[in-house]
């Protein structure tokens, strides 16, 4: 990496908006600028500048989307009329800045804030509860097959992927909840005291990383742990398909990020297209290379 | 009891709708709510543009057509009929509750 470009895990919800707005006041007055908001944010090394930024819920933003809209394009031109400039967003958080101290914050009305979190943070959910339903129904088909085969192992060691899986993904969707509840919660009383909103800070965000931390964790000891069972339990076919699937996905675990931030478009089309077509071909490549590799070897041993 | 959609307005947006006693796009809106309000009362561009939006959702206000030759210009928008309507109720209860207070106001001080 660059020594002008900087990378920060920085994993939030609709709730910690002002302590990640805070957080990127701190880069910008450090000679970092924000260029990409995204769970990983990238800076780019800059003069060190007295910035305010503002991390918003545009309210015309579609959840999960990387596309702005032309009404999310019109509310960016209002922000900007009133002298903050548009840097990035990740799906309905938008990033502004400004340099002015008499630029008015772009939220003045805190009722519409928790309005804007609490319709936000429903769509997100939404969005998320459709591949946990599918890896839930994935985990019935399994068992159904399990009842069948009567104690395959790998059939065991997928089910229980699948179930565990499942668990802590809805662990996560429900705990996110609960946290925007509570700010909610908090937020609507300060309101009922004619107080400001308190606003969240640097321990949100810490708190918001623990559980990301650990949700990536366990979903790689899961994962390692499958691929343990199945490796061990398995012959050489299932053992090929394995290393094939697992080099696979490590081109396009690196490129479907960068893919899925470019803007929808005939040319985002294609390139999604060839990266799915390009993972197919490795696979049956890697597949039939490992499959005659694994197989000579079982033959020597044996 | 809870407020009926818009059948009674929040102070930003009485100020808002204030504001709109002639076409005006939004950051002219901003301005001119902040001058009505002596400085009193500041409302942020995405504050401003939800509330554009329920006026305009319930028939308050309406998107003025942008002349021949000026389709690049910012969104301006005008009070409709109906809003000027809503405004004339909301400053009339207004002056009514002052008026309510002011014996009594008159009586503590």
């Amino acid at each position: 990496m660059s020594k002008d470009i900087k990378k920060e895990f920085l994993p939030f919800g609709f709730s910690e908006l002002d302590a990640v707005s805070r957080r990127f006041e701190e880069r910008a007055a450090e000679g970092w600028m924000l260029k990409t908001l995204d769970t990983t944010c990238i800076y780019e090394r800059t003069l060190p500048r007295a910035l305010r930024f503002n991390v918003v819920l545009c309210p015309t933003a579609e959840a999960g989307s990387n596309d702005i809209s032309e009404k999310s394009h019109e509310f960016i031109r209002l922000c900007e009329d009133a002298g903050w400039r548009f840097v990035d967003h990740r799906g309905a958080a938008y990033a502004f800045f400004t340099d002015s101290e008499s630029a008015p914050d772009i939220e003045t009305d805190d009722l519409e804030r928790v309005n804007a979190v609490r319709k936000a943070g429903k769509q997100n959910r939404t969005l998320m509860t459709l591949p946990l339903a599918l890896n839930g129904l994935n985990a019935l088909t399994q068992l159904f097959a399990l009842i069948d085969t009567r104690g395959d192992v790998l059939r065991i060691a997928l089910f229980a992927f699948l179930v565990i899986a499942t668990i802590i993904s809805l662990i996560g969707i429900l705990a996110d909840r609960k946290r925007e509840n509570e700010w909610c919660e908090r937020a609507l009383e300060s309101i009922g005291a004619g107080e400001p909103i308190p606003a969240s800070g640097e321990e949100d965000l810490a708190a918001r990383r623990r559980i990301a931390v650990l949700g990536i964790c366990s979903a790689i000891l899961l994962t390692l742990a499958l691929i343990a069972v199945i490796w061990i339990k398995g012959d050489a076919p299932i053992r090929a398909s394995l290393i094939a699937a697992v080099l696979t996905a490590i081109p396009v675990a690196l490129l479907a990020p960068g893919l899925a931030r470019k803007k929808r478009s005939k040319g985002k089309t294609a390139l999604t297209v060839l990266l799915i077509i390009g993972a197919l071909i490795l696979f049956v490549v890697l597949f039939a290379i490992f499959g005659s590799v694994l197989h000579a070897f079982e033959e020597i041993l044996a | 009891m809870p407020r009926e959609a818009l059948s009674s307005l929040t102070e930003p947006m009485y100020y808002v709708l204030l504001a709109l006693n002639r076409p005006r796009c939004g950051i002219e809106i901003m301005a001119r709510a902040e001058e009505i309000s002596r400085g009193r009362l500041r409302i942020g561009p995405g504050t401003l543009y939800t509330m554009l939006a329920k006026f305009e959702d319930n028939g308050l206000i309406a998107l003025v057509p942008p002349s021949p030759g000026e389709s690049g210009k910012r969104k301006s928008y005008e009070m409709t009929a109906k809003g000027a309507a809503l405004l004339k109720q909301e400053y009339d209860r207004l002056k009514r509750q002052a008026e309510d207070g002011k014996a009594i106001m008159e009586e503590l001080t």
